[in-house]
């Protein structure tokens, strides 16, 4: 008890405080520009934090990365820009969403999830990590192989009534995905002699060009006939109490969704927001509404995100293994404070690891406040005209994509993507299965090699783990059910024509 | 118009795909315990000819008049044209930076792409292609220590 008091006051020391406010604001900045992901704005921080004390610093860390995971939903739903990966399934419907006016509802909505998502995940982490430490490490290559396919099987739904294509889509993705060295062997593959291919291809190039960079030009080809712009609604940006109960399930779903593949080592919170999305239109009631600007989809993909910020420090405490390139930065921050993660830290310092849950703790309230707060600042940006607008994304987007890797051959690929996007959407193919083939194809190939060369070629290993069979049967409803809704609508459609 | 729009999507994927599959090839596929760089590749190459196919034979199944949606205004040739100088200029853009930098090269390229969409207010054009490119090099450069691209002329 005397632990929790402690740590309690070490977490609301008036510098822990203003370490928490720096960093939650600091994270949102750096999360919503493009290229510039939760990652690197933590990485940015830690060395600002060397003089601090470890609650202190610690408190700056975790504010910037609750603040940086959910500061990507705000370019995600306003300019179609994932600011991070973790913000491309919030684009689905938070961008239709501010193409109809309704950009301070989607970003209320995704604050609020993301809070909330954030919140639960820390619940998780206080009262269950050592069970949900031995659930996730139970998870093989198999396990692993059925939940990528899972997210994969999101691509039926998310290719609306172009099922083909969507397919079509997902299978460039995977292609896309195999570029550079081959994650088992070592060796190269079609890398065409370039050695700016040798590392693959940037996610973050690839989602900027296939979303922002294609936006862009889709701006550009209908810039002639903008009347006027879309007035946004900025009342009523908090959502009603009675709002908040009837989606009190999905966020409830997200969030233990997130919190768990947080927990995994090696699926972060782009993978998290794909599943939360998925299986929100799953057993959604109204699953043709998904895509369209349905603000279930903005819920479902945030509070998956932000859930992870809580779910990938229970295997970072427990066990010293990060749940997510975000988490192996804070490990090494936590190395060099002197501290053992692992099962000893909560043996010897006990009231610190209190005071790390109670900064999540203020870090996600705050998130709440500065983004409801700053709701009314952030849609000034689409209020500006397209003549403008337009030059302004392309330049964030080219720097954006640079950034990752100092490299202009990722802004180059970025543009690439982008032209390649937009001339998808011409062809009526959705690129979003392609975006999410990209992200999941590596793990996708990896685990199932591994899967093979663990059971000696034989597919079986796949059907007889429980939880791989339970994943890859939900996968298997979640395809027939999606195509059987696509085709029921397309016959809706056929049957009004004629 | 639309079947043609399809036929050549369709080619395309198989062409795609049948690039895809050799490129694999090239690859080791492995053993039948030991799945090699080229196994996963060839799979997904062969998946993508199917669904190929499948669009094919759908485009030959289908009426070759669909109805458009009327409210949309239907892009002209003019509008094609703007986003293809837009991605020229946006191709050029990239190789001057990379030899001139950030810089230099990006109040021409802000004032450049706001005149070909159509901004004409000379007030706003000045003020957009200076403020632009100063914003972002105080928030990336300055404020958050991210490098932009300096330019290969000036080392």
């Amino acid at each position: 008890m005397e632990d929790i008091f402690s740590g309690i006051g070490l977490a609301f020391s008036p510098y822990a405080i203003i370490a928490v406010i720096c960093g939650v604001v600091g994270g949102i900045v750096v999360g919503a520009l493009p290229g510039l992901s939760a990652t690197m704005a933590v990485a940015i921080l830690t060395p600002l934090s060397f003089g601090m004390t470890p609650a202190v610093s610690m408190a700056m860390l975790l504010g910037t990365y609750v603040g940086a995971v959910y500061g990507g939903s705000i370019s995600a739903i306003l300019i179609r820009t994932p600011g991070t990966p973790a913000a491309c399934a919030t684009i689905f419907d938070g961008y239709p969403m501010t193409q109809r006016g309704e950009a301070g509802k989607a970003l209320g909505w995704a604050a609020l999830g993301s809070c909330v998502g954030g919140m639960i995940g820390l619940f998780f982490l206080v009262v269950s990590a050592p069970l949900i430490t031995r659930f996730a490490l139970s998870f093989s290559a198999p396990e692993y192989f059925g939940l990528a396919i899972f997210g994969l099987s999101i691509i039926i739904s998310v290719s609306g009534k172009h099922v083909t294509r969507g397919m079509i889509s997902g299978a460039a993705g995977l292609l896309v995905a195999t570029i550079g060295m081959d994650p088992i062997q070592g060796s190269t593959r079609f890398i065409f002699n370039s050695m700016d291919l040798l590392g693959g291809i940037s996610l973050i190039s690839a989602l900027i060009g296939l979303f922002a960079v294609s936006e862009a030009f889709n701006s550009a080809e209908t810039v002639m006939r903008e009347s006027e712009r879309i007035k946004q609604i900025i009342n009523g940006l908090f959502p009603l109490w009675r709002e908040i109960k009837g989606h009190a399930v999905l966020i409830l779903k997200s969030a233990v969704i997130g919190t768990f593949i947080g927990a995994l080592p090696g699926a972060g919170a782009d993978i998290a927001a794909f599943v939360s999305y998925n299986e929100a239109r799953r057993s959604s009631r109204t699953p043709e509404k998904f895509g369209t600007g349905f603000v279930d989809g903005v819920i479902a993909a945030e509070t998956g995100n932000n859930a992870v910020t809580g779910g990938a420090m229970i295997p970072l405490l427990t066990l010293a293994i990060p749940g997510d390139a975000v988490t192996a930065v804070l490990l090494g921050a936590l190395m060099i404070h002197g501290l053992k993660p692992g099962p000893m830290l909560m043996a010897e310092n006990r009231d610190l690891v209190y005071s790390f849950f109670c900064s999540l703790f203020v870090g996600n309230l705050l998130l709440l406040v500065f983004g409801i707060g700053g709701i009314k600042v952030f849609t000034k940006v689409v209020a500006l005209t397209k003549r403008l607008l337009v030059p302004i994304i392309l330049i964030l987007c080219v720097i954006g994509a640079y950034a990752v890797g100092n490299n202009l051959f990722d802004a180059k690929l970025a543009l690439a993507f982008g032209v390649l996007g937009y001339l998808m959407q011409k062809a009526d193919f959705p690129v979003a299965p392609l975006a999410l083939a990209i992200i999941l194809g590596p793990m996708a190939e990896v685990a199932l090699r591994q899967s093979l060369i663990m059971n000696h070629g034989s597919w079986s290993i796949l059907a007889t783990r429980p939880i791989s069979l339970g994943l890859l049967i939900i996968a298997a409803l979640s395809i027939f059910f999606s195509i059987r809704q696509a085709q029921k609508e397309n016959k809706k459609r056929e049957a009004m024509r004629s | 118009m639309r079947k043609t729009r399809d036929l050549v999507a369709s080619a395309f994927v198989l062409a795609v795909a049948i690039f895809a599959f050799g490129a694999a090839m090239t690859q080791s596929p492995g053993q039948i315990g030991h799945p090699g760089p080229g196994f996963f590749p060839g799979v997904v190459a062969v998946f993508m000819f199917a669904m190929g196919i499948l669009l094919l034979a759908k485009t030959f199944a289908q009426k070759s008049e669909i109805e458009t949606d009327k409210s949309i205004i239907p892009s002209t040739r003019k509008d094609y044209l703007r986003v293809g100088i837009l991605a020229a200029i946006c191709a050029v853009y990239l190789e001057l930076m990379d030899y001139a930098g950030f810089v230099l090269v990006t109040p021409p390229f802000c004032l450049i792409v706001a005149l070909l969409l159509g901004e004409r207010r000379p007030l706003v054009l000045i003020l957009h292609c200076i403020l632009v490119p100063v914003a972002i090099y105080v928030s990336f450069q300055i404020l958050l220590s991210v490098p932009l691209p300096d330019g290969r002329a000036f080392y």
